[in-house]
C-alpha cells in the first residue's frame, strides 16, 4: 500500500505539471481539448493524492516505523485516532494533506463550471495546478513522506502530547482548509487579469469560495483559540505567536476583501484594490505556511525540520509575488473605475476606510512578527518584539474597526444628509453613551474596556434596528406575523442579514477579549482539606477545597490527579480535576487544566506542582502538597459564543438563496473556449 | 519507570513554588504587585523559549518573578525592573521594543501605514470635489407625478435589496 501511495505522489507531480502547462497554453491559444485535459488532470491528481494520504494512514495504522515520518509522530499505543490524525501531525503529511484539500476544491471548481465560466477555467485550472505542482516538488523533494529510516526502530517517538487534544485534531484541518479554499478566488483573479475580464463578474463567481474561506478561517483561528486555552495550561487563548499571527494575516485581508468586492459590486469601484486583496490574502495564506515550516521565527508552534523547505517556499513566494504584481501592472488600465467616491459621509468611504484598519492591522501583525528579523538583517540588532506590542498597537485599531462596524452597513451610499445620519445613529450613539456612563458609575474604570462595551451597544443597537426596521416593514407590507416576517426576511437576503449575524458575533467576541482586564488570580499552597478562596469581577466567591491526589498508569501515559471541590458564594458547584500527564516515549509532563464554565466567566485551574511526588506515588505520603493556580477569566465564554454566532452568520449567508437556484443558466458546452477579448489578450 | 521519572522530576520542581511565603513577601501591596504584572508582562521568558514570562511554568520562571516582585516592593518602577532584568539576562528578553533607536520603527511604522492610506483617501476625495466643481451638470428636468411615484418604488425596492456585509 505505502508503495502504491509513493509512486501514486510521483505520478501526482508528473500531472499536475502536465495540466498546468495545459491550462495556460489552452487558455491562450483557445484550445478546448487541451484545456479538457487540464481539467481532467485535476481530477487524476485529487485522486492520486487521495491514494498517497490513505497510504500514509495505512502506514500510521500499521505501524510501519521503518518509515521516519511515521515513526517520528506516533507510538505503538498512540489510540488510532491520533493515528489517523498523525497524517497532519507533522510537516511531511500536512502538506499532503495541504495539496490534498486544494485538489479537492480544484475538482469542485472543475465540476461546477464545467458549463460556464469556460473564459475563466483555462487559467483557473493551470492557477491551482501549479500550486499542486509546487507544493508536491516540495513534498518529493524535500519532504518525502515515504523517506526510510536507516533502521526499524521497535517504537515510534509518539505524538507530541499537546497534539493529543481533540481540537488539535480538528484545528490544522480547518485552517488549512481556509488557506486553500482562499487559492480559488485567487486562481479567478489570475484568469480574470489573464483574460481581460475585470468586470464583477469573477467575483460574483467566487463569492461563495471567499465566504467559505473566511469560514474555515474563522473557525480555525476559533478551535486553535480553544486548544491554546485547555492545553497549553496558561489561561490565555492568543498569545500572539508567530505562527498565530500567521494565520491570522490572510483572514485580515480576507475580511477586508469582503466588504471591498461589495463597493465593486454596487459602485463599479476599488478593481485593482479588489484583485490586490485578494491575491495579497492567498500570498499571506502561502506565507503562513511558510512560516510554520521555515524555523526562520522562533515559535511555539513551528514544526520546522529543514531549511532547504523555507528557501524552496521563499523562492515561491517571491515568484508569486512577481508574477502577480507583473500581471496587475500589465492590467493598470482596465481598472478604470465606474463611479467615484463623493463624500467621506457614505457607505463606500466607511467601507474603505475599513478596509484601511483591516490593512493596518494586518501591516501591524506582519510588522511585528517580522521584526526581528527586518532588525537584525538592516538595523543590526536582533529586536524581539512581544504580545504587549501587538495590544497597545492593536487595540485602537481593533476599536475603530468596532466603531466603523456599526457605521458601515447603516450610512447612506454616496453621500450621507445630516437627516439620514440623525435617523440611523441618534439612538444607538445614545445606547452607547448610556452604556458607557452606566460602566463608569458601576465602578468599571479601565479605559479601553469601557471604549469596548460602549462601542460594542453602539454596534449592536445597529444591528438590532436594522433587524427591527426590515421585520417591521415586511409584516406591514406582507401581512406576515413578527416571527415569519424575520425568518422571510433573512431568507430574500442571506447575504445582508447573514453578515449583521456575524457582526454580532464579532462585537460579542470583543466583549469576550475586553474580559482580561478583569482577570483575577492566586498562585496557592495546599494540602489536602485546605482552601482557597478567589473573587471573581462579578462578585462571586468561589472557594476551592483541595480534597485528594491519586495517580493512575493510563494508555500511553501516566496520569497524576488532583480532586478539588468548588463552592460558588458557599453553594456547592462542582468538582475540578487538573491534571499533570507524563506521556510515553516522549518524556514530557504536560498539565490538564480544570475549568469550571459560566455563562460569564470561567473558574480555571491548574496545578503546578506537587510536593516530593516520589514520596506519593510510593505510598509513603498520602497527602501531599499541591501547589495550584487559580484564575477567573471573566467573559471568554463569549469569545466561544461569538465565534460561533460568526460561523453561523457565515453559513447564513452562504446558504445559496432561492433565485441562485431558479436561475440555472445553460452555458457553452464543456471543452469549448471562447475566444480572447481582443486587444487585451497579449496586449 | 522512564516516564515517571519524568513526572516526578517536573512535579518535584514545581513543587517549590508558594511552599513557603518568603520574608520580604511582607512588603508587598496591591500597588507594588501591580508594578511587578505590569513588568512581568514586558519580559520574555529566559527559560521557556517562545514564551512570555507571565504564563512560563519553570522554576527559574517562578524565582525570577519572585524577585521581580521584591523590587517593586523595593519601590522600583516598571520601566527600571524591565532595564534590569534585560541588563541581567539579554536584550532578546524585552517584549516591548524601545521607542528609541532602532526599537524606533517597530513603533512607527504601523500607525505610519494607517494615516498614509486615510490621507490617500482624503486625497482622493478632495481631488474629486475639485473635478467635479469645475463641471458643469446639467439643469434637471422636473419630474412629472407619475414619473416621481416610478421612482419612489424603484428606490423602495432597492432599499429592500440592498446588500450589506
Amino acid at each position: 500500500m505505502t508503495q502504491i501511495g509513493e509512486v501514486a505522489l510521483w505520478l501526482a507531480l508528473l500531472v499536475a505539471g502536465w495540466g498546468a502547462a495545459l491550462g495556460f497554453y489552452g487558455g491562450r491559444r483557445g484550445r478546448g481539448d487541451l484545456v479538457l485535459s487540464a481539467e481532467r488532470s485535476m481530477f487524476a491528481v485529487f485522486g492520486l493524492l487521495l491514494t498517497t494520504a490513505l497510504a500514509i494512514i495505512a502506514a500510521f495504522l500499521r505501524s510501519e516505523f521503518r518509515y521516519k515520518y511515521v515513526a517520528g509522530y506516533s507510538n505503538r499505543e498512540l489510540g488510532v485516532f491520533y493515528k489517523i490524525t498523525g497524517l497532519w501531525a507533522g510537516q511531511t503529511g500536512s502538506l499532503v494533506f495541504w495539496a490534498l484539500l486544494l485538489s479537492l476544491f480544484g475538482c469542485i471548481v472543475v465540476f461546477q463550471n464545467r458549463r460556464r465560466n469556460r473564459e475563466f477555467m483555462p487559467y483557473v485550472t493551470g492557477t491551482v495546478l501549479t500550486v499542486l505542482a509546487f507544493f508536491m516538488v516540495v513534498v518529493v523533494f524535500a519532504s518525502n513522506p515515504f523517506e526510510l529510516m536507516s533502521f526499524v526502530p521497535p517504537d515510534g517517538r509518539g505524538l507530541n502530547p499537546q497534539l493529543q487534544n481533540y481540537w488539535m485534531t480538528i484545528h490544522p484541518p480547518t485552517l488549512y482548509l481556509g488557506f486553500t479554499c482562499f487559492t480559488i478566488p485567487f486562481a479567478f483573479a489570475v484568469s480574470a487579469l489573464l483574460s481581460g475580464r475585470l468586470d464583477t463578474r469573477w467575483i460574483t463567481t467566487t463569492r461563495r469560495w471567499t465566504l467559505l474561506a473566511w469560514f474555515f478561517l474563522t473557525c480555525g483561528i476559533i478551535f486553535g483559540m480553544m486548544w491554546a486555552y485547555v492545553e497549553l495550561g496558561w489561561g490565555g487563548y492568543w498569545f500572539w505567536d508567530p505562527v498565530e499571527n500567521a494565520s491570522l494575516l490572510p483572514w485580515l485581508t480576507g475580511t477586508a476583501f469582503l466588504h471591498s468586492v461589495m463597493i465593486q459590486e454596487k459602485r463599479g469601484m476599488l478593481k485593482m484594490w479588489n484583485v490586490l486583496l485578494v491575491m495579497a490574502t492567498f500570498l499571506l495564506s502561502i506565507f503562513a505556511t511558510f512560516l510554520t515550516r521555515s524555523g526562520l521565527i522562533e515559535s511555539v508552534h513551528s514544526f520546522a525540520e529543514n531549511t532547504t523547505i523555507a528557501f524552496i517556499f521563499l523562492g515561491f513566494l517571491s515568484a508569486l509575488v512577481l508574477v502577480s504584481a507583473g500581471l496587475v501592472w500589465w492590467r493598470r488600465h482596465a481598472f478604470k473605475a465606474e463611479s467615484r467616491l463623493e463624500s467621506f459621509l457614505s457607505r463606500e468611504a466607511a467601507f474603505l476606510v475599513n478596509n484601511i484598519v483591516f490593512i493596518s492591522v494586518m501591516f501591524a501583525v506582519l510588522w511585528g512578527t517580522t521584526f526581528p528579523l527586518i532588525s537584525e538583517g538592516l538595523l543590526g540588532q536582533k529586536i524581539q518584539v512581544g504580545p504587549p506590542f501587538y495590544n497597545r498597537v492593536n487595540v485602537p485599531l481593533g476599536l475603530i474597526l468596532l466603531f466603523l462596524m456599526g457605521v458601515g452597513p447603516v450610512i447612506a451610499w454616496r453621500k450621507a444628509t445630516p437627516r439620514n445620519l440623525r435617523r440611523n445613529f441618534a439612538l444607538p450613539l445614545g445606547m452607547g453613551a448610556a452604556m458607557g456612563i452606566a460602566l463608569l458609575v458601576g465602578g468599571v474604570r479601565h479605559p479601553y474596556a469601557l471604549l469596548t462595551f460602549a462601542l460594542a451597544t453602539f454596534t449592536l443597537t445597529t444591528i438590532v434596528v436594522e433587524f427591527w426596521k426590515g421585520t417591521r416593514a415586511r409584516a406591514k407590507i406582507e401581512g406576515e406575523g413578527p416571527h415569519v416576517a424575520l425568518l422571510h426576511l433573512v431568507e430574500k437576503n442571506r447575504r445582508r442579514y447573514g453578515g449583521y449575524v456575524v457582526h454580532a458575533g464579532f462585537v460579542i467576541c470583543f466583549c469576550g477579549f475586553s474580559g482580561k482586564a478583569f482577570n483575577a488570580e492566586k498562585t496557592v499552597a495546599l494540602r489536602p482539606g485546605e482552601s482557597v478562596s478567589i473573587t471573581s469581577p462579578f462578585g462571586s466567591v468561589y472557594q476551592l477545597t483541595y480534597q485528594a491526589m491519586s495517580w493512575y498508569p493510563a494508555t500511553n501515559m501516566t496520569k497524576l490527579v488532583a480532586t478539588v471541590d468548588v463552592k460558588r458564594d458557599g453553594r456547592p458547584a462542582g468538582m475540578l480535576a487538573p491534571e499533570k500527564r507524563a506521556y510515553k516515549q516522549r518524556e514530557e509532563v504536560t498539565s490538564e487544566v480544570g475549568i469550571r464554565r459560566a455563562w460569564n466567566e470561567d473558574l480555571y485551574l491548574i496545578m503546578a506542582g506537587v510536593a516530593d511526588p516520589d514520596r506519593f506515588m510510593s505510598g509513603q505520603d498520602p497527602s501531599p502538597v499541591a501547589t495550584f493556580k487559580v484564575l477567573v477569566n471573566p467573559l471568554v465564554p463569549w469569545i466561544w459564543l461569538g465565534g460561533f454566532i460568526m460561523a453561523m452568520g457565515t453559513l447564513v449567508a452562504l446558504w445559496p438563496a432561492p433565485e441562485a437556484v431558479r436561475v440555472a443558466v445553460r452555458a457553452p458546452a464543456r471543452g469549448r473556449v471562447p475566444a480572447p477579448r481582443p486587444g487585451l489578450v497579449g496586449a | 519507570m522512564r516516564m515517571r521519572g519524568a513526572l516526578l522530576l517536573a512535579l518535584a520542581a514545581a513543587a517549590g513554588l508558594g511552599a513557603a511565603a518568603p520574608v520580604w513577601a511582607q512588603a508587598r501591596t496591591p500597588a507594588t504587585e501591580a508594578v511587578a504584572l505590569e513588568a512581568i508582562g514586558q519580559i520574555r521568558s529566559p527559560y521557556c523559549p517562545g514564551l512570555m514570562l507571565e504564563v512560563c511554568p519553570s522554576r527559574q520562571a517562578d524565582f525570577l518573578r519572585d524577585s521581580i516582585r521584591t523590587m517593586a516592593a523595593e519601590g522600583q518602577s516598571a520601566p527600571q525592573i524591565v532595564e534590569r532584568v534585560v541588563a541581567a539576562h539579554g536584550e532578546q528578553y524585552r517584549a516591548l521594543p524601545k521607542r528609541s533607536g532602532a526599537g524606533m520603527w517597530a513603533w512607527v511604522m504601523p500607525p505610519l501605514v494607517l494615516l498614509v492610506g486615510l490621507a490617500l483617501v482624503a486625497w482622493r476625495i478632495a481631488r474629486l470635489r475639485r473635478v467635479r466643481a469645475g463641471v458643469v451638470e446639467p439643469a434637471a428636468s422636473p419630474l412629472s407625478d407619475d414619473e416621481r411615484a416610478r421612482v419612489e418604488a424603484a428606490l423602495r425596492g432597492f432599499d429592500r435589496e440592498e446588500v450589506a456585509p
